[in-house]
């Protein structure tokens, strides 16, 4: 099966079409075995019939006789003569024009089966000349009244002396083959077209079945695929639904647990910043704080990713600029400065309170590792992309991937001093990848990380 | 003054109650401790209390029914204590007639301060951060969407606030028509964790005003009121 298609579409059309192509073979055969009989029935047998009948009348007519004969059935539209020059023979045959190749051997046929004449079965079909075909082959010349004839035939009798037909009309015959191609065309123009339908209809379910798969990935809780289509593919959208329902249990599952483990350690942990705030060792008090800080840190991050994974914020047009500005107060009323560089003037279809939160996370960062925060925006072909600057030491190349980890630490004494980058990141590039963009991070040749945002905005 | 203010500590974890309790007396309030919802009614009862801190998640009644019926009472300014620290659920606190929130967990001193702040502008201008259960305002063309804190224009463009844009929006929502003087905005604008703030109130109604579109020229949306201050002139809307 190495030679066989690959989808399931072009097996069926495959197995249809040999199967079409053999029974199609087969009936070739048998219209082949049967051909004379076939030919004779359908290739001018009335004519042949007429010539045979004259052949053997004037074969059992004394030479004067033959010509009274003649005279009575030299009507049109076939000539009778005698004493014609013979013609020529045709060189071969398979040359001869397809239609009068046919009626010749049907003429053969009605004159060989008959065994009490003995007639010589050599017989010269041919067509006379037309008047531009002048000596194309060597028929002889036109003769009788009737009209340029359309073929002339010689048949010899018993005697040695010829009877010349020539006939005014062509025999009807060839039609029927080529009706068969014909045929066979359509019936295979026609297979391919049923079979296109009838496949697209079997296995069109089961590329619902592979979009779903795919899209399962995006969206645990998307809505079940319809159990429709052929039994097979329906036990398998079936299994697919329980799979998903089964899946979507439990991931729900564990984010409640998640969820409510890190919301109760709320209360112990403010109850820990209180008691730290009544402490008088500043010292000591300042270690609890960033300690606690910490945890805070890690629990509220966490709900804000289970929160993410089951967020259903409505996608809208979004003041790009005005966005970043609002950040941009809001870093400015505690304290800390943040540039804006570059613009956007199209509003940007994105879901504006993730947004904000992807890039809240990405500036937190910036100002917290690198000091200072810019933000540049640019508008690309088909794309928003916002880099956040900062002025830090940036993160070795090898770790850069790494960073975007859960709660990952990666230089020791750094993270001490700010508690590493927590979820911030993975929840940006979640964000991010949700609107079908992506964040990465790079450090900048002139020293200091860049995150790079890039969103979809078509034209 | 200060020291004589009643705060009421509603909420049913022991060690939290206590240690609040202490803190904020160590600081010259009268503080008063209790677990849930009847003993608080019991508590209003008794006397005079100047500031309810209200913990969210209360057995029985929980802290958003407490402070919705409160509401139809008195008008006591409340600080709800939420866990969720989402910001709906902060939203949600303030529709039901909060003043201010704090997200679980915090320290004694971001309570302290919150404390001081509401009760200062409970006196300077006796309203909450409540917009009668509005989910979305609408004012002039605009539409302000309370849980998204953003604006959202006539042509569907989301325009985001900043924190103190939209805390100062909401002010003038809440009291369309009526001039508020610079002290009054100014007692909403220093609530959040703004310690080192500059920015005169001026400047903040002018980014206001150009986040709104509206020339500063010749405001149609916020005016100024020579000598006294600003007014929202724009007919508002809620919905829920």
């Amino acid at each position: 099966m190495r030679l066989a298609p690959k989808s399931l579409f072009g097996r069926f059309v495959l197995v249809l079409l040999a199967g079409l192509a053999l029974s199609q073979l087969a009936t070739l055969y048998i219209n082949q075995t049967e051909r004379d009989r076939l030919l004779y029935r359908a290739g001018g047998m009335r004519l042949a019939q007429q010539i045979s009948d004259i052949v053997k009348l004037l074969d059992s007519l004394p030479g004067a006789e033959r010509r009274r004969v003649v005279a009575v059935f030299n009507r049109p539209p076939l000539a009778v003569s005698l004493d014609r020059p013979p013609l020529a023979l045709p060189a071969d045959e398979e040359d001869a024009d397809f239609q009068l190749s046919v009626f010749a051997s049907v003429l053969r046929y009605a004159l060989g089966e008959d065994a009490k004449i003995s007639v010589d079965t050599k017989i010269s079909v041919g067509r006379t000349h037309r008047p531009h075909e002048h000596g194309e082959r060597g028929f002889g010349p036109r003769r009788g009244g009737f009209g340029p004839p359309a073929f002339t035939v010689q048949v010899p009798l018993h005697d040695g002396s010829l009877v010349t037909f020539d006939s005014s009309v062509l025999p009807p015959v060839g039609t029927t083959t080529l009706r068969l191609a014909l045929t066979l065309a359509v019936l295979l123009a026609t297979v391919i077209a049923i079979s296109l339908v009838a496949v697209r209809w079997v296995t069109g379910p089961l590329s619902v079945l592979a979009d779903a798969a795919e899209k399962l990935g995006e969206n645990i809780n998307r809505p079940p695929i319809p159990e429709a289509g052929p039994a097979e593919v329906q036990r398998a959208a079936r299994s697919f639904n329980a799979m998903q329902q089964r899946l979507s249990r439990s991931m729900a599952e564990r984010s409640r647990v998640l969820t409510a483990m890190s919301h109760d350690l709320k209360t112990p942990i403010t109850r820990m910043r209180l008691r730290t705030d009544m402490l008088e060792d500043e010292a000591v008090r300042e270690k609890f704080e960033r300690d606690l800080a910490e945890m805070e840190q890690m629990v509220t991050q966490t709900l804000e990713f289970m929160r993410d994974a089951t967020d259903t914020e409505p996608v809208q047009r979004v003041d790009v600029m005005a966005l970043l500005e609002s950040l941009q107060g809001d870093y400015e009323d505690m304290g800390k400065a943040v540039r804006i560089s570059g613009r956007v003037s199209r509003p940007l279809a994105a879901r504006p309170v993730a947004l904000r939160r992807c890039l809240t996370n990405l500036v937190d960062n910036g100002i917290r590792y690198g000091v200072r925060a810019t933000i540049d925006v640019a508008e690309e072909a088909g794309r928003v992309v916002v880099r956040v600057l900062d002025e830090g030491p940036g993160i070795p190349e090898a770790e850069l991937e790494r960073a975007f980890e859960p709660f990952f630490r990666g230089d020791a004494s750094r993270s001490r001093e700010t508690g590493g980058f927590g979820l911030g990141l993975g929840i940006a590039r979640n964000i991010a990848r949700a609107h079908g963009g992506d964040l990465v991070l790079k450090n900048r040749a002139e020293g200091g990380l860049a995150a790079i945002l890039t969103l979809p905005h078509p034209a | 003054m200060e020291s004589s203010d009643h705060v009421l500590v509603v909420d049913d974890d022991a060690e939290i109650r206590r240690l609040l309790g202490d803190y904020l007396r160590k600081n010259g309030y009268r503080a008063t401790t209790v677990a849930d919802g009847s003993a608080m009614w019991a508590a209003l009862a008794r006397g005079k209390i100047d500031l309810i801190v209200l913990d969210l998640m209360l057995p029985g009644q929980d802290g958003l029914s407490l402070c919705r019926k409160l509401r139809a009472e008195s008008d006591t300014p409340v600080i709800m204590l939420t866990a969720r620290g989402e910001e709906t659920d902060r939203v949600v606190g303030l529709e039901m007639g909060a003043d201010d929130y704090l997200a679980k967990p915090f320290s004694a001193r971001e309570l302290l301060a919150r404390v001081k702040t509401v009760l200062r502008r409970y006196r300077a201008l006796p309203m909450h951060l409540r917009a009668d259960d509005a989910t979305s305002i609408r004012f002039s063309g605009w539409t302000l969407d309370v849980r998204s804190r953003h604006l959202v224009s006539a042509d569907g463009v989301v325009t985001p606030l900043s924190g103190a844009e939209f805390q100062l929006l909401r002010v003038f929502l809440s009291h369309p028509g009526q001039v508020l003087s610079r002290d009054q905005l100014m007692s909403f604008a220093k609530g959040r964790e703004s310690e080192p703030f500059e920015r005169t109130i001026d400047l903040r109604v002018s980014r206001l005003r150009q986040r709104l579109g509206d020339d500063g020229a010749e405001p149609r949306i916020i005016k100024t009121v020579r000598g006294q201050g600003y007014v929202l002139a724009a007919p508002v809307t809620m919905e829920r």
